[in-house]
Formats: structure tokens, sequence, C-alpha cells
């Protein structure tokens, strides 16, 4: 079956000028996200992954080379066009202190949709909905520092998946998780993919966790290594 | 992004630090409760020079011959007086006319002499206009028979008292004899104004016109109005076109530029006052935003315009400024108020060689208060927006970096 093509980088560069010289972050990297995947980017520390996810959510702008997303071309856009990109089509994890501290569990994942200008009830109503989903009904009044840094993360995948983006990115969701938590987070966000047909992106240097992806890249000093075929669940 | 979740966003990114905002909070409002509180008492301050000059002199206006008001020339006396004084008395707007002949004259005590004015009145019609018949410090009000009043300091230069005789002489306007009085001191004035206080020695007009040589005449009239404050109401009409009317304002003009510009000079003392406190907010402004520079860049992954997270940051200020200027405007108003009660007094202090020996009352000069509440408010916003709008140039991917 052929599949929708969500995000795609064709020799994507993105170089440093440093002053020890030039630092090839992503170098030439060509690959492409199919929708309803579950995609884990592989790679020690340092060689590239928040690089290439930044730019695949468009957070970073390549050196050279091209990203498309949902089949458009997406250079030389505005900072607010950016933005705008980033709100309606991209959701973020990131790996600890995603949460606004002032606002409530609901109010995090109400958020985004807040600022697509979804009125008050039917975003509510959406955040208990996804709260519901990762396990958290009940603490939605909660403050994130009341959480555990497992729960903080279930927040962070409940407010990327709410307005419902095309892409989700996350970098490296499990890496200040203990390792029981680490695998509890990266099965939620599997049985997500699964049951929902959400796209997820993710890095990790964790082979417990590469091994819940259902397709792995390999990315060693800025350049893919092997695709790997695909990974059984 | 005008939902009301910015607005909450806002308050409790202001009340994150409570101790540290609570801080800003309270500079913001002593500031401009001071402020207030201070112009009000400058209002006040004026108000009362003002009124000492124009109750114990000037009136709120004067009628003059043309030429006197241009000249001084004592020689160039209003004829017809009484038929004057009754045209402007008929006049709805006046409530009191009186008229003055002036003349230099020379006061003798013993051996003891100084050159002073001599100033020829109606003690009733001039009770209309000042508020000698309230500032006599010793002895009484000037009668119709033919006594004097003197200044304060006059009488402390001349040594003498109530009771005690003067000897005064005057050059006749129209021939130039010299006619000599032996008047008795009635009353001894006190107003203030130095103008009376020093060098003025007062009589009834019939005394001054035997002294001057005149009859029926007059040098000025000064006028008072039914109406106070700061409108005037319409110039009276004149009977006779070789008179001109002045207003206070146009006779002591040094007094209208003086009251001008310190109202400038108190905006422009707010606006430095302002800055200063501007500088500490900015500054405490700048170590909240460091502390919360991970969230900006989250913020901005999300899909938050540069827009949205500046427009943030000014709400908060927005809603600083309104509890900073809402408490200031009550405590200024507050101090005002309990200082209308008691009064300050500023013992040795001077103003246009007015004395503030009397309490001084502030006056709750409400548009001059809310003003300033106002000004507080737009420009501490302003102020965040001028310090927080770096942050649109700022790459998200850094800060993420920076803060992980
Ligand atoms: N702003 C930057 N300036 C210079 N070098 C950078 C910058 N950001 C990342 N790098 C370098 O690029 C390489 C890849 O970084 P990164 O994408 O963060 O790796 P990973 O996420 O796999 O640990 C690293 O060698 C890093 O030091
Ligand atoms: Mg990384």
């Amino acid at each position: 079956m052929q599949r929708e093509i969500v995000a795609k980088t064709i020799d994507v560069k993105r170089h440093y000028e440093t002053k020890g010289g030039c630092v090839k972050a992503v170098d030439g990297v060509t690959m492409q996200v199919e929708a309803g995947e579950f995609l884990a980017i592989a790679g020690p520390s340092g060689s590239g992954k928040s690089t290439l996810l930044n730019l695949l959510g468009m957070l970073d702008e390549p050196t050279d080379g091209r990203i498309r997303l949902e089949g458009r071309d997406i250079e030389g856009l505005s900072r607010t066009e950016r933005a705008r990109i980033r709100r309606d089509h991209i959701g973020f994890i990131f790996q600890a202190y995603n949460l606004i501290p002032v606002l409530t569990v609901a109010e995090n994942v109400e958020y985004v949709m807040m600022l697509q200008g979804q009125d008050t009830a039917s975003r509510r109503q959406r955040a208990l909905e996804v709260l519901a989903e990762v396990e958290l009904e009940g603490k939605e009044d909660r403050f994130p520092q009341e959480l555990s840094g497992g729960q903080q993360q279930r927040v962070a995948v409940a407010r990327a998946i709410a307005s419902r983006p095309a892409l989700i990115l996350a970098d490296e969701p499990t890496a200040n998780l203990d390792s029981k938590t680490a695998i509890a987070l990266i099965d939620m966000m599997e049985r997500i993919n699964r049951e929902q047909g959400t796209t997820f992106v993710f890095s990790t240097h964790d082979p417990r966790i590469m091994k819940r992806s259902s397709r792995m890249i390999r990315i060693c000093d800025g350049k893919l290594e092997e695709e790997a075929a695909e990974v059984l669940v | 992004m005008t939902d009301q979740m910015t607005f909450r966003l806002a308050w409790r990114n202001l009340w994150r630090r409570p101790r540290r905002t609570l801080l800003t909070l309270s500079a913001l409002v002593l500031t401009l409760a001071m402020l207030i509180f201070f112009g009000n008492l400058m209002s006040g301050m004026w108000d009362r020079i003002i009124r000492v000059a124009t109750s114990s002199l000037v009136g709120q206006a004067q009628v003059h011959l043309a030429e006197y008001r241009r000249t001084q020339d004592p020689e160039r006396f209003l004829r017809d007086r009484d038929a004057l004084i009754s045209a402007l008395e008929r006049q709805p707007q006046v409530k009191g006319a009186s008229a003055r002949i002036y003349a230099p004259a020379l006061a003798a005590m013993g051996d003891r002499s100084q050159s002073v004015r001599l100033m020829g009145v109606d003690p009733e019609r001039e009770a209309m206009v000042t508020s000698w018949k309230d500032r006599i410090w010793q002895g009484r009000y000037l009668t119709d028979d033919g006594g004097a009043l003197i200044g304060k300091r006059l009488a402390e230069k001349l040594e003498i008292g109530v009771d005690s005789k003067l000897v005064v002489t005057v050059a006749d306007l129209r021939t130039g004899d010299l006619n000599s009085v032996l008047l008795r001191v009635h009353g001894i004035l006190w107003t203030q104004n130095p103008k009376v206080d020093e060098g003025s020695v007062i009589v009834t007009l019939p005394t001054a016109e035997k002294l001057a040589g005149l009859q029926n005449a007059a040098h000025e009239v000064a006028l008072t109005w039914h109406t106070t404050g700061e409108v005037p109401p319409t110039t009276p009409s004149l009977p006779r076109d070789d008179l001109v009317f002045s207003t206070w304002q146009e006779l002591i003009p040094g007094m209208a530029q003086a009251y001008n510009l310190q109202s400038g000079y108190l905006w422009f003392s707010f606006v430095v006052v302002f800055l200063l406190v501007a500088l500490s907010i900015a500054n405490t402004m700048n170590m909240s935003l460091m502390e919360r520079h991970r969230e900006f860049g989250i913020l901005m992954a999300l899909g938050t315009s540069d827009r949205q997270l500046v427009g943030g940051i000014v709400s908060e200020y927005f809603l600083l400024g309104g509890l900073g200027s809402v408490a200031g405007l009550v405590l200024g108003l507050l101090i005002t108020l309990a200082c209308a009660q008691t009064g300050i007094t500023l013992t040795g202090v001077e103003v246009m060689g007015f004395a503030l020996d009397e309490p001084l009352y502030p006056r709750t000069d409400l548009a001059f208060s809310f003003g300033q509440a106002l000004t507080f408010w737009v420009l501490t916003p302003l102020i965040s927006y001028w310090s927080v709008n770096r942050l649109r140039r700022m790459d998200p991917v850094e800060i993420l970096q920076a803060s992980m």
C-alpha cells in the first residue's frame, strides 16, 4: 500500500560555523516520513538527532537541501508563517520541562488549540479526551510540578496529539525517565499511533526504545548509516 | 489571541515570584502616590499664592485709564470715579469694585522716615475686593474718620505700632506743592504680600484726595467676581473708551507664567522619576525573563508567534501597571485628603516673596491625579515592550539548546 508522505528531506544539511571550524550537525540527509509511521531516529549523543528533528519541525532552517512538509516546500517562509505551520501541523515533545508551570495540566493541553482560536468549551472537552487517552483522568486541574516526570511527559504527549497534527516530533522523550517509565511512555505513544494512526518521529539512543519503532533510521555524525527494514513490534 | 487564557497566563506569571512582584509593585505605588500628593500640594500652594496675591491687592481684575496702565504715571488719573464705580457695580458679574488713588509719599516718625506708597481707598468697597479686614495683625480696619493702615514690615522699619502718629508728605499731583498730614495708625496689616506689607500707607479716599489735590478721581478700580475658579466671567463693559480692563493674569504676568512653568516642571520631574522606576522595572523584568527562557522556547515550538509571545509578556506589565496605578492613585488621594484635613506647615519657605507661614492645604486635582495614574498605566507596559521586543529575533533552537 502506497502511504502518504508527511515529511521529506532531500540532501539536507545543517552546518554551524564555529571558532573550531565547521560543525556538520546534519550532513546531507535524505529521508521521508510516511503517514502513520512510528519512526525512530537512533544515534549516539551528538550525532545530529535533535538537529534533524528541529529541521523537520520547522524550528530550524537547513544550510542546504530541501524539506517538504505534506507535499509542500517550506523554504523562504517568514518567522510568523513558520510559527503558524508548527502550530497547525506539528506537535513537539521534548526531553523534559515541556510544560508551562503556571498553566494547569488541562490548560497546557489546551494551549495550542487556544492559539488556533478554538472556543473554550470545545478545547476543554478535547483536552479531557486526550488526557483520558494518556491515562491522566482527574489530573486536569493539577499544576505540572505536582506530577511525576513520567506523568509530565504524558501531558506533553496529550498536548502534542490534542490538535491532531500531521506529525509529532519527540526528541528523546524518555531520556529523563527511569527505564520502566520510559518503556511505559513509549508503549503509550505506540498505542496511540496504532489506534489513531498518528504519525510519530522520535529520537533515542536507548536500544530498548528503538525496538518499539515500526521503522528505524540510524544517524551518525550527521549522516544516515543504513535504513533498517521494518522492525516487528 | 485575545483570549481570557492570555490574561490568566499573564496574571499567574506575574505572581510566580510574589515577593519580587510585590517589591516592584510597591515601588510603583509609592512613587505614584508621592507624585500625586506632591502635585496636589503644589496645586494647593499655587492656589494659596494666587489667592494671596489677588485678595491682598490685585483683585480679580482692574480698570485703569489706558495711559496710566501703560506709563504708571500718577498724573494720569481717571476722572468721574463715582460714575464709573456705579456703572461697574451695576453689572451682574461684578461682586465688588473699589477705586484706588496712588501717590508716592514720605512717611516720617520722629527722625526715621521711609518712602512709601500712599493708597487711598473706600473702606467699605475695598473690603469687597481685598481681605484686609481679616488681615489686620494689630489694631482695627480703616474707617471713614481719617486714620491710616500700614503694612507690618513698614511698622517694624519705622518702629511704630497701633495709635502711633505718622507724618505723611505727598506732592500735589496738579501743582507739585508738598502737602503733609498727621495720621494716627489705626491698624497694622499683614497680608503676606510684600507689596502691601512693606511699603503701603492706606488712607481713606478723601484723605488721599486732599493730599494729592484730586477730586472724584482714581488711578485704578479693582474688581472681584461673583464666581470663583479658573474661567473668568465675561469682561464687564466699560462706560468710556479711554479705559482698559485687565485680568489678574495680565496684571501679574510673572505669576501666571510661574504657575504654568511649575505644572510643566511637575510633569518633567514626573517623567524623570518614572524613568528611574522604569529602570528598576526593566531590571527585575530581565531577571524574570531569563528564568523563563526555556518556556519561551517551548511556546515558540508550539507555534506561538513573536507577536503573541511579546503580547503575553506586555500583558503582564499591563496588569502590573494597572494594579500599581489604581493602588497608587488611591494611596495618593488618601494622603492628599488626610493632609487636606491637617495641613502642612513649611516654616521659612518663600515662593516669589510670598511667605508660606500658614499651614498649606493640598488641592485634590482629580484631572491631574488621574492623568498621572493613567500615564503610569500606559508607560509600564510600554517599558516592558521596549525591553522584551528583543525576543522577536530569538532563535527557538538556541533557547531550547541553551536551557537543556
Ligand atoms: N548551535 C550550535 N552550534 C555549534 N554546534 C552545534 C550547535 N547545535 C548543535 N551543534 C553540534 O551539532 C552536532 C549535533 O548535535 P545534536 O543534533 O544536538 O545531536 P544529538 O541530538 O544527536 O545529541 C553536535 O556535535 C553538536 O555539538
Ligand atoms: Mg539531542
